[in-house]
């Protein structure tokens, strides 16, 4: 029943991308979300798309994949381009039918925000999910937020929640069957009834597994404990990230499109 | 020898229970291989917790190593003197990466990095996980879960190791491969071994062995002297190993078998001799 949950989607290849530090790879998601929502001109949006295509190329991740990705994505991405189509109002009325006029801007608004969508999920994808470990993203993230700390903000903890909730995933999966099990041995029916019925028969199944994962937790503090865990003070990584000049690189080339979709954005680019 | 644990006049009570321990004596010298056996519920891992320091005593002292365990400026002395391994492998793995979980507890300490390479390498090899060092945590076996977790307390260079009943929710394969790592430890690395166990058969294998009744020590011998004393061991109604129970069978019916066979190649010995000279 839990089987086909995929846990991260790490897809190991050997890549620029891959090999990069994920410290680098966090910001250039953020250059490059932020590239793709300021995107304006007909121009720009063919330029974020472009780098996109370019950097799956790069990433030696199948096309396949991606479009597999996607198309689990494909309901929420008509439904907001339909809304979209339908809502825009504009200068030139190409069609009207009843109450529904759908505007030369429109459907160029339409467009744009598929491409918008495709670019944000296949940046994120190609970027995070399937190059990045969970552990080195974490550690990321933990890195990154380093200056928060300054506020008095715990980033040690938050890292260190996300690490054992990441590693704590198949141990939990692992139980829920057994505990799925061991009801339906005691007669518990979880495939008939109504919606609702359904949801209330799960509640045997959750109870157990919270009052189990509380007990997991004062286990695992014990065990921190006497491992010498003292909330990151003073404490090292026995794998350190080091930057390469290829991840200033990787980093300068979403700023290269950030500034070339600047450019573009322009009004004189503005043709349709 | 000097006593690496020693308990003098040690009270406990949960916060929401009556007393548990009430003037609680206890040595335990360095090198030693100890077993504390007893039934559910007469404080054994509450013992251990104590012994290691995660639990403080109400009142009494409980030094590790010469330190009071109620020092809070010693904390990561203590934990770095006297490691515990629990009962559920896991509840103890903290990282995803088998070798990553070893160097948690160096990584804690602030180690070097370039040490901590070498530390986690070292206690891999001692517990013969070498192999799995890049594997997942959740792709091993229970025996492998604890070996990696065996590994992670020696990663701290401890002079002494609690098992809480680690052998308890192993199998057969899974215990053999700890009970033979609490040994080479003990023999071979000079550690102190403490275990908690309801399984005779991993009693015997300790120089020592603490019967614990109603948090009171009403045996405390080695293996021979405690599955000798039948009374004793009856009156709290665990039983010796079989083995023994079958030469206490054959005395009782006039065979001359001696007293305190603990392992059964030792018996089989004794009736091999017996049969010859007959």
């Amino acid at each position: 029943m839990l089987k086909d949950i995929t846990l991260g989607q790490y897809y190991s290849a050997d890549s620029p991308i891959h090999k990069a530090d994920p410290r680098i790879k966090l910001l250039s998601l953020i250059v490059f979300l932020v590239t793709v929502l300021i995107s304006k001109s007909p121009v720009s949006y063919l330029i974020s798309f472009l780098s996109v295509v370019l950097l799956v190329a790069v990433s030696r991740i199948p096309f396949k994949l991606i479009l597999k990705n996607l198309k689990s994505l494909i309901f929420i991405i008509l439904i907001t381009t339909a809304i979209t189509l339908f809502i825009s109002k504009g200068d030139t009325l190409l069609f009207k039918w009843k109450f529904i006029e759908i505007y030369k801007e429109g459907i160029l608004n339409s467009v744009y925000l598929i491409i918008r969508f495709v670019c944000m999920l296949c940046g994120s994808f190609v970027l995070i999910s399937y190059t990045t470990l969970p552990l080195d993203l974490t550690e990321g993230i933990e890195k990154l937020l380093k200056p928060l700390t300054l506020f008095n903000i715990h980033v040690h903890d938050f890292a260190m929640m996300m690490s054992i909730a990441l590693r704590f995933i198949p141990t939990f999966i692992e139980e829920t069957n057994k505990i799925i099990s061991a009801q339906k041995a005691r007669g518990a029916d979880f495939d008939s009834g109504g919606l609702i019925k359904r949801v209330k028969a799960f509640v045997p199944i959750l109870i157990p597994l919270f009052v189990s994962a509380f007990r997991r937790a004062g286990d695992l503090a014990d065990a921190m404990e006497c491992r010498c865990y003292n909330r990151g003070v003073g404490h090292t990584r026995m794998k350190q990230l080091h930057l390469k000049w290829t991840d200033f690189v990787v980093l300068f080339c979403f700023v290269l499109v950030l500034v070339l979709v600047l450019i573009f954005n322009r009004p004189e680019f503005f043709f349709i | 020898m000097n006593n690496y644990i020693s308990v003098k006049n040690m009270s406990f009570a949960y916060r929401d229970g009556d007393s548990l321990f009430e003037n609680f004596n206890l040595d335990i010298k360095e090198g030693e291989y100890v077993a504390i056996i007893g039934h559910n519920g007469c404080g054994k891992s509450t013992l251990a917790k104590i012994l290691c320091g995660i639990l403080l005593p109400n009142s009494g002292i409980v030094t590790v190593n010469g330190i009071d365990t109620a020092d809070d400026e010693n904390f990561f002395e203590i934990r770095k003197s006297c490691g515990m391994i629990f009962q559920n492998p896991d509840n103890q793995l903290v990282a995803t990466v088998v070798e990553e979980d070893v160097a948690f507890a160096p990584e804690n300490l602030g180690v070097e990095p370039s040490e901590i390479r070498k530390i986690v390498d070292e206690a891999l090899k001692t517990v013969g996980m070498e192999a799995y060092a890049k594997r997942s945590t959740s792709q091993l076996s229970g025996g492998q879960k604890q070996r990696v977790a065996i590994a992670g307390i020696l990663a701290m260079r401890p002079r002494c190791i609690i098992f809480d009943e680690a052998t308890s929710m192993l199998d057969p394969e899974g215990r053999k491969d700890i009970i033979a790592a609490m040994k080479k430890l003990n023999k071979e690395n000079g550690i102190t071994v403490i275990t908690i166990t309801h399984y005779m058969s991993e009693a015997v294998e300790a120089d020592r062995i603490i019967v614990l009744n109603k948090s009171k020590i009403i045996g405390d011998g080695t293996p021979k002297d405690i599955f000798s004393d039948v009374k004793m061991l009856n009156s709290v109604s665990l039983a010796s190993p079989q083995i023994t129970q079958l030469s206490e069978m054959l005395i009782d019916d006039g065979f001359p078998f001696p007293k305190g066979i603990l392992h059964t190649m030792e018996a089989a010995d004794v009736i091999e001799s017996y049969l010859q000279n007959k």
